[in-house]
């Protein structure tokens, strides 16, 4: 069921300089995650509902034997999300030692990028995306948002919802 | 940090950690042989290693103690408080050296000199008087060298080393040599021992002492000259410095005769001296040698703890893949995989069992620090406390053992600060000067039930009150009602603590609502009981473990949830069409089953689950279940849709993310791989009491938890005109209806309402007939054919509370007093007023038909609750029995000898001490008493338990929730005595 | 009687520590051949396994004492006479001498420096 991510970088190149990100989309934006916080890239799963946590986790899903917790990307980002859950893919990551799944519209190709080329995320983008956004690349044909895991997971743990 | 030293650090924590509480046991059997050598066997093992790694403070502390565990063992010294405190205090020390080396790699700057001072007064037999102000034993050239003239000397290793040396070149070299040679074994000691007094200031016979003594025995000055030389030569060949050389041999020729007692005792090497000591060192030896030593002993292997939770993990899986494998297996009928399947179930199951064992450690880990903690405490204080402790080697899970550990020491702590008195108070009190902990572990089923009692002065309920007040956890007015015992179970709250001061011992900040907390987490439950001056109780019960258990499987809107076996009591399905045994009080459902009404959660509204038809429209709308659980001594009931197997399922932990929800108390992944939450079946208790009175129930919790049997009884709250709440037992009311009283009708003074085919009075609370208009709640009471109304307000719920709450004699007529209900003062409406209210002739015609008003009874009612004695009294005295109550089955035991006679005795079941079989046993076998009728009262009446009843003697079975039922017991019994007399 | 550097020495203690700490000061003397065991019975098994030229056992160890290791050492015919040095932190005159009467060749005080060692197998082993 899943692919194991195994497209590494080519080694090698001036590693200080660049960085490779897992691409993904979520509601049409582009979305990058180091690819070294990244631990598995899954397609749809039957995810398990957890009733009473907060809206955008989408429930616990079963990896090799491993509990996941699903985090719907789109409530995340405040994107409406009906139906999403169900075709999502996700993307494994790991925070505080925990497996959580994020789930994504689509999962693209790794891609490297010259971290010089690196800006900060404009003031003027929705709050919500700024608070989980590490920075941002204007590539050729789009513009890739660079996801912090540890700011995605972060307010979800910290702060539940009563 | 170099390996040698890492290895030594985890060779030597391993090994003190045992020490403590050996070491306290010492105190206790300070004959056993095994335990002083165990002990012995530590300090020696540290003091003999600390040399070669060059750590001087933690040797010569290790090696102070050692000496004095040493002379113990040889029978020098006999173990005192004062022994056992001193080695104690050196442990410490040791610890903190240890420790500080385990961090640093160094040993800390330091001077360890006063307990090392402390311990050779001890080991040379002084009393411990004040630390001697005589100047640490140093060497004038200490300071320019490295280390003291003995250390540089090679300490008792090199010293006995060129004592040997000397020795043998002497044998050698002198003319005496050939005829010593079985005595040069002893000079060499002696000269070795000598030297080491000598240099280390202890107390003993120096080096010069000996040569003194040589040649009091005889030896030539030549022979001693030769002695001495070889003995710098020995010193030579072991390469000590010269300078340090003459210093040693400076020692040889101090003398100072008077000092020297001619040391008769003392085992001085001489050729004529021909008792050797040697006779008495085979005993040394064996005596040493463990008992345990044998080929009989059991192999036990180290294994990393990592590595038995991989392994547990593995299983776990296993385990999972195996409940996949067998469900699937269902669902193909035949298979040839059948066979092989069940092997493997069979296997696995055999396997889990196995690695649960590897888990199991004695609960005795867990209280390995306390007997030091006691005795350290108890200094503190000031206090004589003794613990004795049962059951240490009751094996549960380590994870579970994790859990109690802090707990346990909580309650420990708090027994020697709080429970314990002084000694002077307890002698005061004419108790044993000693109080006494206990700790025992027993299993009990799948639990392991764990007691923790004192025998101090009890939780003074009069500063519990004063607390409560003072911190507003209740009003006056409800403390007003309360029984002792709900008061007490106010220490489980948060933040409340019964020491007037925080004192150093337990006033850390930690309350037994942590400790509450931390028991219920891993699915136990504590429950606290307290008689003032006399002692208290904690117990707690907790699961064998916690990585695997049974659960049930159930469904809510197409969510699967498991759900512990452990809580569940029993499963009852209900038909949703009729709804039969489900009842709405005031919006909260209910079930009545069989006697008891249970208050009922839906999972699906608790856990906010969209409600849909899908059920019904699926068709199987036509039953539900209501799964019977318990929690504590609470027991309610969850409507589920459905209900599947049990399972073994694989307890999770829940993700970080959700552990604030408190419905959920662990997660796993299901045969079929899916993933399902665990509910947790205390969270879901505290959901069924947040209702409306989520102050007052939580209130009634732990007066449920802290009831001293498991009684609790459904109390119905209602309001009338007054406004104050009331309550009835519920059991008492029949039904519950609401009616237009616009309907009801006049007749002559009464108000009455055609229900059922009869005429039913309706009274208000005041006795009297109800005003007929408005659409009101009427608690409707039934006797056989007659019925009575009696008009509330509201209902306003339905409350579980504890049977013995204390009724304080209201006066007011219809009240049998107040009792705290929900955390409110409630009155308890007296339901024999009422029913008298409505029925003038109710009991008239009763006590007619029973016997005449002439013949009035005597009845002995034995019952310690105070709420059924108040109920019960005024119900049959008004049925015209003259009343005698024991509170207990003692007292009604010299009733029987002293008063009455009485014609019936009515007696509880479940009281302390003397259970009422055992009453009746007793009555029975009593010649006078053999015949008389006895009729128990229990609050659960099945027939085993009536069986049980009559097999004991008892004539008759009543369940206590049921007067009337009583009275015609009574009747009835009273019939067939005077048909007896008659027949007679 | 010259010794041979390269002898097969075993060493005995229940307390992993100190067999290194001996195995380092014998490596320091020269000698390269030891082997080690944590109990009696593992020492009587190596024993049994391999000629050694020297035995030093802890005295103090569990279950088996080393005095109770010595008395069957010196029980078995093929090791009757192996040189056997004891080891203990105290200097017991009785322990010495019950361990002497039960065949010890010598016995040595814990702690010691390597020239102690070196004294103490010149002893049993002879000058080297």
């Amino acid at each position: 069921m899943s692919t194991a991510l195994d497209r590494k970088a080519p080694a090698g190149a001036a590693e200080a300089t660049t960085e490779d990100y897992v691409t993904m989309t979520i509601g049409g934006q582009s979305f990058g995650i180091p690819v070294l916080n990244v631990r598995d890239v899954l397609s749809p799963q039957i995810i398990t509902r957890i009733p009473l946590a907060a809206a955008e986790i989408a429930g616990s899903l079963n990896l090799r034997g491993r509990i996941v917790t699903a985090i719907n990307m789109r409530t995340r980002l405040g994107l409406p999300s009906e139906g999403f859950v169900e075709r999502a893919m996700a993307v494994v990551v790991e925070h505080d030692d925990e497996p959580f799944s994020l789930l994504v519209d689509e999962v693209g190709e790794v891609l490297r990028v010259p971290l010089q080329r690196r800006e900060s995320v404009p003031a003027t983008l929705d709050e919500r995306w700024r608070e989980v956004s590490q920075g941002i690349y204007r590539l050729e044909d789009r513009l890739l948002l660079v996801l912090s895991v540890t700011s995605v997971l972060g307010a979800i743990c910290a702060a539940p919802v009563h | 940090m170099d390996d040698l030293l890492k290895d030594f650090l985890a060779e030597t924590c391993e090994a003190l950690d045992v020490l403590d509480s050996e070491i306290v046991e010492l105190e206790q059997r300070p004959g056993d042989p095994a335990l002083l050598g165990s002990i012995f066997r530590v300090m020696h093992t540290i003091k003999g290693t600390c040399g070669f790694l060059g750590l001087p403070r933690l040797e010569a502390v290790a090696h102070a103690a050692e000496d004095v565990l040493g002379r113990v063992r040889d029978g020098e010294l006999t173990i005192s408080h004062d022994v056992i405190s001193r080695v104690l205090v050196a442990l410490d020390r040791i610890k903190e050296l240890v420790a500080s080396l385990g961090q640093t790699g160094a040993e800390p700057a330091g001077e360890d000199r006063e307990i090392i001072d402390a311990l050779r007064r001890i080991a040379s037999g002084e009393a411990d008087a004040p630390a001697s102000t005589a100047p640490a034993a140093t060497d004038p050239v200490a300071t320019e060298k490295k280390g003291t003239l003995f250390e540089r000397a090679g300490a008792a290793s090199g010293i006995d080393t060129a004592c040997e040396l000397a020795c043998a070149g002497f044998a050698d070299k002198s003319a005496e040599g050939g005829a010593l040679e079985s005595e040069l074994l002893k000079l060499q000691f002696a000269l070795a021992k000598g030297f080491e007094v000598a240099l280390q200031k202890t107390p003993g016979i120096d080096v010069a002492d000996v040569l003194t003594c040589l040649a009091d025995n005889g030896w030539t000055g030549e022979d001693i000259a030769l002695l001495e030389t070889e003995i710098g030569q020995g010193f030579r060949v072991l390469g000590i410095e010269e300078d340090d050389i003459a210093a040693l041999c400076a020692h040889l020729h101090r003398g100072k005769p008077d000092t020297a007692p001619a040391a008769a005792p003392v085992p001085v090497p001489a050729a004529k001296a021909p008792e050797a000591p040697a006779a008495s060192a085979p005993a040394k030896v064996n005596a040493e040698k463990p008992e345990a030593a044998g080929p009989g002993q059991t192999q036990a292997l180290r294994v990393n703890i990592n590595a038995l939770e991989d392994l547990m993990t593995l299983v776990s899986e296993l385990v999972l893949t195996r409940n996949q494998l067998l469900q699937i297996m269902r669902s193909h009928g035949d298979s040839p995989f059948a066979a092989p399947l069940q092997r493997l179930n069979q296997v696995t199951t055999e396997l889990q069992e196995s690695v649960m064992m590897t888990r199991m450690q004695p609960i005795g880990n867990a209280w390995g620090k306390l007997p030091r903690l006691v005795r350290d405490l108890s200094q503190e204080v000031g206090k004589k406390i003794e613990l004795a402790m049962t059951g240490a080697d009751t094996e549960l899970d380590r994870q579970v053992l994790e859990s109690i550990r802090d707990p346990l020491t909580h309650m420990v702590r708090n027994s020697a600060d709080h429970g314990i008195e002084m000694a002077a108070d307890r002698l005061a009190a004419g108790k044993p000067e000693h109080g006494t902990i206990e700790l025992s572990a027993r299993h009990e089923g799948g639990h392991i039930v764990v007691v923790v009692s004192d025998d101090g002065r009890g939780l003074p309920t009069a500063r519990i009150r004063d607390k409560v007040l003072a911190n507003g956890l209740a009003t006056e007015i409800q403390l007003e009602g309360m029984s002792e015992q709900q008061i007490q179970q106010f220490i489980f709250r948060p933040g409340f603590s019964t020491a007037a001061a925080v004192t150093s011992v337990s006033g850390r900040g930690v309350g037994m609502d942590v400790v509450r907390n931390n028991i219920e987490k891993i699915g136990g439950i504590i429950e606290f009981q307290s008689t003032e001056g006399v002692g208290s109780r904690f117990t707690i019960k907790i699961p064998l473990t916690l990585a695997i258990v049974s659960a049930l499987i159930v469904e809510c809107e197409g969510e699967r949830f498991a759900l512990p076996q452990n809580s569940v009591v029993e499963l009852v399905r209900i038909n949703r069409t009729t709804s039969k045994g489900l009842e709405d009080i005031n919006g909260h459902p209910v079930y009545r089953l069989r006697d008891r009404l249970l208050p009922l959660v839906s999972l699906c509204e608790i856990l906010g689950l969209p409600q849909t038809d899908t059920a019904v429209e699926a068709g199987e709308a036509d039953s539900m279940y209501v799964v019977v659980s318990q929690v504590g001594a609470f027991v309610f009931g969850i409507i589920v849709d459905k209900v599947f197997d049990t399972e073994e399922i694989v307890v999770k932990p829940v993700s970080r993310c959700m552990r604030h929800i408190s419905c959920f108390s662990g997660t796993t992944i299901l045969g079929d791989g899916r993933v399902i939450m665990i509910l947790d079946p205390n969270g879901l208790a505290t959901a069924v009491s947040a209702a409306p009175h989520a102050e007052a129930a939580a209130l009634a919790g732990n007066a449920r938890t802290g009831s001293r049997r498991d009684e609790a009884v459904s109390m119905l709250v209602f309001e009338a005109h007054d406004g104050g709440p009331k309550a009835v037992p519920l059991s008492l009311v029949a039904r519950l209806e609401e009616t237009d009283l616009a309907t009801a009708e006049k007749a002559g003074a009464l108000t009455v309402l055609q229900y059922r085919g009869g005429l039913m009075p309706l009274i208000d609370l005041d006795g009297n007939p109800a005003e007929r208009k408005g659409k009101r709640p009427i608690l409707v009471f039934v006797d056989g054919q007659r019925m009575l109304g009696l008009v509330v307000d509201r209902v306003v719920d339905i409350v579980e509370a504890p049977l013995d709450m204390q009724l304080s004699g209201g006066g007011r007529p219809g009240t049998l007093g107040s009792a705290i209900i929900a955390g409110a003062a409630t009155d308890i409406i007296d339901t024999v007023h009422y029913l008298r209210q409505g029925n003038a002739d109710w009991f008239e015609v009763k006590t007619e038909s029973a016997f005449g008003a002439d013949s009035e009874r005597n009845v002995l009612l034995v019952e310690d609750s105070a709420f059924f004695r108040n109920l019960l009294i005024p119900m049959l005295t008004v049925a015209g029995y003259s009343v005698t109550v024991a509170e207990h089955a003692e007292a009604a035991i010299s009733l029987c000898k002293d008063g009455g006679p009485f014609d019936v005795i009515v007696s509880d079941i479940e009281m302390p001490g003397l259970s009422g079989f055992d009453l009746v046993r007793k009555l029975r076998a009593d010649e006078k008493m053999s015949a008389v009728p006895i009729v128990a009262l229990s609050s659960h009446a099945n027939p085993k338990d009536i069986a049980r009843g009559r097999e004991a003697g008892f004539t008759d079975y009543v369940t206590k929730l049921d007067p009337t039922a009583l009275l015609n017991v009574l009747s009835r019994t009273h019939a067939e005595e005077s048909r007896k007399e008659d027949a007679a | 009687m010259a010794v041979d550097m390269k002898m097969p020495i075993l060493i005995v203690d229940d307390y992993k520590t100190m067999l290194r700490i001996v195995r380092n000061l014998l490596n320091k003397l020269g000698f390269s051949d030891i082997d080690e065991a944590t109990d009696g019975t593992e020492a009587l098994a190596k024993l049994k396994s391999r000629r050694y030229a020297l035995i030093i056992s802890d005295w103090n160890m569990q279950p088996m004492t080393g005095y109770e290791l010595l008395q069957k050492v010196r029980a078995d015919a093929s090791t009757k006479s192996l040189p056997f040095v004891m080891v203990t932190a105290e200097s017991k005159v009785e322990n010495v001498i019950a361990a002497r009467k039960a065949g010890v060749n010598n016995y040595i005080i814990k702690p010691f420096s390597a020239e102690v060692l070196k004294a103490k197998l010149k002893t049993v082993l002879g000058d080297f």
